[in-house]
């Protein structure tokens, strides 16, 4: 699970530099803000999934509303933001999926080792799920 | 050079990602503790 979501920071890193690259690109000015301290503890496997599962939806949300806006306004920058829309589908079928695994799993240590097994497996670009 | 307003939502969306690299960070250092 440490693996999964170590290759999952590296994803969205790697989501953060192409937007990066694109603004710069047409001349723009890149604005990287103060990200807010993150939690010790995120409890359970089942809670730490959860919390992922939520954390997509949100971004989902976000580069749905960004697609309606700036689809009106700049059809180039359109593309790019489709592009991430439509991974969000991939990225939020992936930590649902973990998420009822984990559920089935219960409180079952075997079951939640072999869980943690199969994401391990994941590598970049290829997730270890579905 | 880029229209302000897509300027200002492509940093926005740079923030959002931003913040998932760091919160699955943390989440994984605290798994290779948990697990």
């Amino acid at each position: 699970m440490a693996k999964w979501l170590r290759l999952q920071s590296e994803e969205e890193r790697s989501h953060m530099l192409i937007l990066i690259d694109y603004l710069a690109g047409k001349d723009g000015v890149v604005m990287l803000n103060e990200v807010p301290a993150q939690l010790s503890d995120f409890g359970t496997p089942l809670e730490t999934f959860q919390r992922v599962f939520e954390h997509e939806q949100f971004v989902t949300n976000a580069y749905r509303q960004a697609y309606e806006y700036i689809k009106q306004i700049d059809p180039q920058t359109t593309v790019i933001v489709l592009d991430f829309l439509k991974e969000q589908i991939d990225e939020e079928a992936q930590s649902l999926t973990i998420v009822e695994r984990i559920k089935l799993a219960g409180n079952n240590p075997s079951a939640i080792l072999l869980i943690d097994q199969e994401l391990g497996q994941r590598q970049n670009g290829a997730p270890a799920v579905g | 050079m880029v229209r302000e307003e897509v300027q200002q939502l492509i940093n926005n969306l740079i923030q959002i990602e931003h913040i998932s690299t760091t919160l699955y960070l943390a989440m994984s250092a605290y798994m290779i503790v948990k697990i």
